[in-house]
């Protein structure tokens, strides 16, 4: 019978479903527990005390602060400019901010190399001015902001996008200009999408290899962040790698959750829900 | 003084129309959805730009498309009240009431003193620190007359503002705006597609129709000789416009397009405005006899119970031109009037008000 069939048919698509929840579940979630129950609690806080794991973490925090401020700060008028206007070219540019986040972080290390290196594109300009970028902290930086700029905008845009009109329109007939309006309401409504936009980038910074190996190298103290040393030291002291590995798990978790969801209730005393209008 | 004459093609249709509003008075826009008036608002407000014509408030030019003048929205003296508010939700009402003295350039301090003296004034000065998810309907738009009001705007502007509320409110709140409007200097231009709040607010009334101007002047102007089918299906009456050709007997007919009707002749040519009240139209199973000159048959498509109690039906006639009567109910079912029914509409040439 039909309803018959039909009844089996779901079920089945109903077991499916389960399966394979389970098994993305166990595939992402065994290995973190793996990570987690590796070494013993307190062993695991003692080896965060070693030199060689505070001097990654200190790099590491350091370079993935300055570089969520460097992609906040440009990330923000790029993104208003892409929700609110059109302009020749607008579809290259969108484009090229969304390529980060496909590309090879290899490739985007490489990239870097051979546009600001010593004999780069823009390299002999840098050192006009004495500055040079490959193999130092600076960039480190540079290859966190590259990866890690598209988890920003992308988000903030839509989220400028999705302020009401209607709010914008009410703000001119108040006199806003629109700077005043960017300030004082496109940003405080979409203030949840930009803090977990910040989250995003801050994470994909913290985590960042790839760029950072292949164009700012490896040097212990003034390039090898927290996954840098993580690669090195799985080679002469695995539990210290795990124990930075570990550290960098708690870090990326704690931004996801907590930037994520903790502050808005800081700023906005109701709850993003009981704030829209019925 | 408001006078503003402008186009704008809007996909289908095009929006052309002068209006002028005096200080002090209020100008109530009426019409359909889809007529036009909240495009009209948007233009005066700043928000959408005319294809031509000129808006001038009281002698500065805000827009003029033969002076090449374009005024945007956050450089004219407006304050605008929409039908859902759009109060700020991030900010509590005294915020959302000091946000266009800040944006001013007023400090801080003098705008939220004189944020709070105008909710007081307006009734709702308890309510200052609440947000707006925490306050009823009628105390949002309080919130957003006063936010609009707290920078004195030469021209106020007002789409839908009671049509959110539920009827209860609406009826409070309708009484205090008008009085609230009442004591202000400015010019107010009232939108709203209810023909009885556009006679309970307005000193002069504008009826918008497919982007055109339908009718103006006052409301008993307009109660009297409506010139547009919207507002003569509000007060019920049977309008017709058609072309007056003169018969030589006293009376003359009207052409419509669907039919002719007899009048009594105003003299005079061209086209004119006919208007028949329900009640004066009678129906008649059989051919009714004597000296009404105009008898249409045809059958009964609609019986409609006319408010409050129903006693007097109103009875919509499928003739050429349809019409519709008025009778009581016992004399309706006297006839065994039912829809599908073939019926005689009759009413006297003497029945008919003619204008121009």
């Amino acid at each position: 019978m039909a309803a018959h069939r039909r009844g089996s048919v779901e079920f089945l698509l109903r077991l499916a479903t389960v399966l394979a929840v389970v098994l993305l579940a166990l595939l992402l979630g065994l290995p973190l527990l793996a990570l987690i129950f590796r070494v013993p609690a307190g062993e695991l806080i003692g080896r965060i005390g070693d030199p060689e794991v505070l001097q990654a973490l200190r790099l590491s925090l350091i370079t993935s602060a300055g570089s969520t401020v460097v992609v906040v700060l440009l990330g923000l008028p790029t993104a208003y400019l892409l929700a609110a206007r059109s302009f020749p070219g607008k579809r290259i540019l969108e484009a090229v901010l969304d390529l980060p986040m496909v590309l090879p972080p290899t490739v985007a290390g490489l990239a870097l190399l051979l546009a600001f290196g010593r004999a780069g594109l823009a390299g002999s300009a840098l050192r006009a001015f004495g500055i040079t970028l490959p193999f130092t902290t600076m960039a480190v930086v540079v290859a966190q902001v590259f990866m890690a700029v598209p988890f920003f905008v992308a988000p903030v845009r839509a989220g400028f996008a999705a302020v009401d009109r209607r709010y914008l329109d009410a703000a001119a007939t108040l006199r806003a200009s629109e700077s005043y309006s960017f300030f004082r309401v496109i940003l405080p409504l979409s203030l949840p999408t930009v803090l977990a936009g910040t989250a995003m980038a801050w994470a994909r910074s913290l985590g960042e290899f790839g760029a950072t190996i292949t164009f700012a190298g490896n040097l212990p103290g003034r390039t090898q962040t927290m996954p840098l040393a993580v690669y090195v030291q799985m080679e002469s002291d695995i539990d210290r790698a795990v124990a930075l590995s570990v550290l960098l798990l708690v870090m990326s978790a704690t931004l996801l959750v907590g930037l994520r969801y903790a502050p808005v209730g800081l700023f906005w005393h109701k709850t993003n829900a009981q704030l829209q209008r019925p | 003084m408001l006078s503003c004459s402008v186009r704008k093609r809007l996909g289908g249709f095009q929006l052309d129309l002068s209006l002028s509003a005096e200080s002090g008075g209020t100008l109530v826009v009426v019409g359909e959805s889809g007529a036009g008036k909240s495009t009209l608002l948007r233009m005066l407000a700043g928000l959408a730009r005319p294809d031509e014509g000129s808006i001038e408030v009281d002698g500065a030019e805000w827009f003029s498309s033969a002076h090449g003048v374009w005024w945007p929205a956050d450089q004219r003296s407006v304050g605008m009240v929409t039908q859902d508010y759009a109060l700020f939700p991030h900010l509590t009402a005294l915020d959302n009431v000091a946000f266009g003295l800040r944006a001013s350039g007023v400090r801080a301090a003098p705008s939220r003193h004189r944020a709070a003296s105008m909710l007081e004034r307006i009734g709702i000065g308890q309510l200052a620190g609440r947000r707006p998810a925490e306050l009823s309907g009628g105390q949002q738009q309080r919130v957003a007359l006063a936010r609009a009001l707290v920078l004195e705007p030469r021209l106020l502007l007002l789409d839908e503002p009671l049509s959110a509320l539920d009827v209860q409110t609406r009826r409070e709140v309708r009484g205090e705006l008008r009085s609230l409007l009442a004591t202000l200097s400015c010019i107010t231009v009232y939108v709203t597609h209810s023909p009885l709040e556009a006679l309970t607010f307005g000193d002069r009334l504008a009826v918008l129709d497919a982007g055109l101007l339908a009718q103006s002047g006052s409301g008993s102007d307009l109660l009297r000789h409506p010139r547009s089918a919207y507002v003569a299906e509000f007060i019920g009456i049977n309008l017709f416009h058609g072309i007056i050709e003169t018969r030589g007997d006293g009376l003359a007919n009207v052409r419509l397009p669907a039919g002719t009707i007899s009048v009594v002749d105003p003299g005079g040519a061209g086209t004119v405005f006919a208007a028949v009240d329900p009640r004066d139209i009678t129906l008649h199973i059989d051919p009714p006899g004597g000296s009404t000159q105009n008898v249409r048959r045809g059958p009964v498509i609609e019986m409609i119970p006319e408010p409050p109690r129903g006693e007097r039906v109103r009875i919509v006639v499928g003739s050429s031109p349809p019409l519709v009567a008025e009778l009581s109910r016992a004399s309706a079912e006297g006839m065994g009037l039912e829809v599908g029914k073939q019926v005689f509409a009759a009413f006297k040439a003497v029945g008919v008000t003619v204008y121009r």
